[in-house]
């Protein structure tokens, strides 16, 4: 799993945090072309955005959000120097995180 | 079935070809059986298919085209969506992987980056010596084989996939300049747009059906892209092949998946038939800049 992170100014003010994560967000219906078994639910459950170490935003996903997601977050109090944090946990209790430096 | 020529004669065909031309308002100028086509009939082909798609679509340059599907006004609702993604896209990992796959060494120490390739926007490059045409894919291997290094078997998705996009995507910005000057050309020229304007497949459809008479109208819940333009985002991150974890493709891979949506055998990938068709298609995107790799649905 990887996850990357990229911030930029938001036209609104703030600062636009995008996450690009590496997951496969299997549903749990597709079938295996090969072997006709449904492929087992693998997708993330939540994701969490923190801001120099403060929850500031929480996204639940689930099996409607498509493989390799992008989520992006407009954090209004975000400011140069900052730390953004960002961590996933997947209903196989696997997680990831990253954080970047708001420039 | 798919077979283009099965129980017709060549003037039926022709016939046919013709009368589809004219139902497009596209004249399809002095194409006959027996004389060979020109430079000039190329020319008049390339004005008339781009003039086409400048007037259907008014407001979009010739530059828009490039954006493939995401350029056509009927898609405005998804295009901010793309506009989004495009810049964090999720083939940005296996980019840098391409580089470094680029520049990693051989055996005998020299690398893909030493090899002998063609600006990206002259592809499909005619082989006189040969009479093939050579495509970035086609070329990758050849030179892997002249280093006594092993060829990419798959030439449709993954590693050969992700080094072509590294390759071409050098060349970003760069118009369409494919040269037909040479007769060998003009008759793989003249192959691909047969392909392109023939009816096949249990649907009975050409590329043309879609991508020219019905390009912005929607089939199911997509919408259908404009001929024009299409290649120069490929090789391409499809988010349908991504579920499957096979998510990029060259143009090949995308004319199989084309061919089986209309109920007909795809052909093989870098065999004569693509070969021709993306030589068409190539052709006929002159002056339109490169925009690769591209992230589709």
């Amino acid at each position: 799993m990887s996850t990357k992170m990229k911030i930029k100014k938001s036209a609104d003010g703030g600062y636009e945090v995008m996450v690009l994560a590496k997951h496969p967000m299997e549903t749990g219906l597709r079938k295996d072309s090969k072997t006709g078994e449904k492929i087992p639910a693998h997708f993330i459950k939540t994701m969490e955005f923190s801001l120099n170490g403060t929850a500031v935003a929480q996204a639940d996903l689930g099996t409607g959000v498509s493989t390799n997601p992008l989520i992006s977050v407009t954090l209004a109090d975000a400011k140069p120097g900052d730390t953004v944090g960002v961590n996933w946990v997947d209903n196989k209790g696997e997680s990831d995180s990253a954080e970047a430096a708001v420039k | 079935m798919g077979n283009v020529g099965s129980g017709y004669s060549r003037r039926a065909k022709m016939k046919k070809l013709v009368s589809l031309a004219f139902a497009a308002g596209i004249a399809m100028v002095g194409a006959s059986a027996v004389q060979a086509i020109s430079e000039a009939e190329i020319k008049k082909d390339i004005e008339e298919f781009q003039g086409f798609f400048l007037k259907r679509f008014p407001g979009l340059t010739l530059e828009d085209f490039s954006d493939g599907v995401n350029a056509l006004p009927q898609y405005a609702h998804r295009r901010a969506n793309w506009e989004i993604n495009m810049e964090f896209p999720q083939f940005e990992p296996e980019m840098d992987k391409a580089a470094e796959e680029w520049a990693a060494p051989f055996q005998n120490g020299k690398s893909l980056a030493d090899c002998d390739l063609a600006p990206a926007q002259n592809y499909p490059v005619f082989d006189a010596a040969s009479g093939d045409l050579r495509t970035v894919e086609g070329d990758i291997n050849a030179c892997l084989k002249a280093n006594g290094e092993e060829v990419i078997k798959n030439v449709k998705r993954g590693k050969m996939a992700r080094l072509v996009a590294h390759y071409k995507s050098q060349f970003n910005g760069e118009k369409m300049a494919v040269d037909y000057s040479d007769p060998g050309a003009q008759a793989w020229y003249e192959k691909g747009r047969q392909f392109y304007w023939a009816k096949r497949g249990q649907l009975n459809f050409s590329c043309a059906d879609c991508h020219v008479h019905n390009s912005g109208n929607s089939a199911r819940g997509d919408v259908l892209s404009a001929g024009l333009g299409h290649g120069v985002g490929f090789p391409v991150w499809r988010t349908k092949w991504q579920v499957a974890g096979k998510p990029w493709g060259t143009i090949h891979r995308r004319y199989g998946g084309c061919n089986n949506q209309v109920r007909a055998d795809g052909f093989k990938a870098q065999g004569e038939e693509y070969k021709a068709l993306e030589f068409y298609e190539s052709v006929m995107n002159t002056g339109v800049p490169l925009k690769v790799p591209s992230l589709r649905q």
